[in-house]
C-alpha cells in the first residue's frame, strides 16, 4: 500500500469499513496503540482518519524508551490488530501528550499514582522534541487531537525532604 | 592530546601529560563555580558525617538507634562528584582524574583538591605489580572516547582477584542477556541507558 496516501482512497468503502471493524476502529477517530513485544522498543501506531504521516493509515514509529515501560508492555496479552498486518499484538491504554511551558510528557497508562516504578501501572516521560523523530509523533497526534495544553510546567517526582 | 607539538597517543603517557599539568593543590573556589558549590557541599557531608558518627559513639552504650554510622562512607562519593568537575574543567573523563594520586580537603574554611608531586606508578600499581582497577578503568574509556589509539593495548597485568570478579560478571551478563535475545552491550545499554532514549525519566 501507498505510504502516502491514505489507505481509504486506495480501498473500497467495503473493505475500508471492514479493515476499520476488524481493527475496532472508528471512522471519526484517532486511536493510538502500543506493541506489546517490539524487541526491546516501543512501537507505536496512531490511526489517522483523514491524515497521512508516515503510513498509509497514520503514523508508526520506533521509540527508545526506560526497561520499566518495556517490562510493562511485556506483561500484556496483544488485544488488538497492528495496523499494517495480522497480527494481534497491540494494545490501547490511555496514551496523551501533553504539552507544558517547558517541555513535552507522554502519560501512558495509569497516571493518577505510581508511576514510573517497577510494577506501575503508568507512566510519564519526557519526549525531546528536539529529535526528530519525536517532532513527527508531536505533530501526529496534536493533529490528531491527542495533545492537551498542561497547566504550568510539568509533572516531576517529588523529592522526599 | 599534543606535547610540544608532537601527538602523543600512548595512554600512560597522556596520563603522565594530565598529572604534570594538574599538580599541586586546587582550592575549589578557583577552579570553576561548580567546583566551588561541590565543596560546600561536601563541608556539608563531612559535618553530617562527624555528628552522626558523634552521636553513635556517645549513645552506642543506651541504644543502637545510629549504629548504621559504622557502614557509612562519604568519601568516595565525595571524591566522586568533585573530581567529576575537575574531569570537565580538563576534558578528560573521571576515571583519568581518579586515577592521579590525589588528596581532597573539606573543612569550613576551605576546600582543595591536591595532586601529589608523587611518581605516577606508586598510585596506579599495587604492590605486586599489577594495575589498580581505576587504571584499567580510565584506559577503556579512554579508547571509548577515542583518546588511547583503537589499537592499543592494556600493557599491564591486573590483579587476580578484580580479573576473576569482572569475569564472574561477564559471564552471568552473558547469560542474562541471552535470555532476552540481546547482547550484552544491548542489554546494559537498554536496562541503564545511554542518553540515546526518545522518551525518558522526568528528573
Amino acid at each position: 500500500m501507498n505510504a502516502d496516501i491514505h489507505m481509504k482512497e486506495q480501498m473500497g468503502e467495503d473493505e475500508y469499513n471492514g479493515w476499520l471493524s476488524s481493527r475496532a476502529l472508528s471512522a471519526e477517530q484517532a486511536t493510538v496503540q502500543l506493541r506489546v513485544n517490539a524487541g526491546g522498543v516501543l512501537h507505536v501506531q496512531v490511526f489517522n482518519p483523514e491524515t497521512v504521516f508516515n503510513r498509509s493509515y497514520g503514523f508508526a514509529e520506533k521509540f527508545v524508551v526506560p526497561s520499566h515501560v518495556i517490562d510493562w508492555l511485556g506483561t500484556h496479552e496483544g488485544e488488538y490488530l497492528s495496523f499494517a498486518s495480522g497480527e494481534r499484538v497491540y494494545i490501547r491504554p490511555e496514551v496523551r501528550l501533553v504539552s507544558f511551558e517547558d517541555g513535552v510528557q507522554i502519560y501512558i497508562g495509569e497516571t493518577d499514582d505510581g508511576v514510573n516504578v517497577a510494577g506501575a501501572a503508568g507512566f510519564i516521560l519526557d519526549v525531546d522534541s528536539s529529535k526528530e523523530k519525536n517532532g513527527q509523533l508531536i505533530d501526529a497526534l496534536t493533529m490528531s487531537g491527542l495533545c492537551d495544553e498542561g497547566e504550568g510546567s510539568r509533572w516531576m517526582p517529588e523529592v522526599s525532604e | 592530546m599534543d606535547a610540544g607539538g608532537e601527538r602523543v597517543s600512548g595512554f600512560m603517557e597522556q596520563l603522565q601529560l594530565l598529572h604534570d599539568e594538574v599538580k599541586g593543590r586546587h582550592d575549589l573556589s578557583d577552579v570553576s563555580e561548580r567546583a566551588n558549590e561541590l565543596g560546600r557541599i561536601g563541608v556539608e557531608l563531612h559535618i553530617a558525617y562527624r555528628d552522626l558518627m558523634t552521636r553513635m559513639m556517645k549513645e552506642a552504650h543506651v541504644h543502637a538507634g545510629f549504629s548504621f554510622a559504622a557502614a557509612v562512607d562519604y568519601q568516595p562519593l565525595m571524591a566522586h562528584m568533585i573530581l567529576s568537575e575537575f574531569a570537565n574543567v580538563y576534558n578528560v573523563p573521571v576515571s583519568w582524574m581518579i586515577a592521579l594520586p590525589h588528596r581532597i580537603g573539606v573543612d569550613p574554611a576551605f576546600a582543595y583538591v591536591e595532586f601529589l608531586d608523587e611518581d605516577l606508578t606508586k598510585a596506579c600499581f599495587d604492590k605486586d605489580g599489577c594495575a589498580t582497577e581505576m587504571l584499567y578503568a580510565a584506559y577503556l574509556d579512554g579508547k571509548a572516547d577515542g583518546r588511547v589509539d583503537a589499537d592499543e593495548e592494556f600493557l599491564f597485568s591486573r590483579g587476580e582477584a578484580a580479573a576473576m570478579f569482572s569475569s564472574m560478571n561477564a559471564e552471568m551478563l552473558a547469560s542474562y542477556a541471552s535470555g532476552k535475545e540481546m547482547t550484552p552491550d544491548e542489554w546494559v545499554s537498554h536496562k541503564f541507558g545511554d542518553g540515546s532514549e526518545d522518551w525518558s525519566f522526568p528528573a
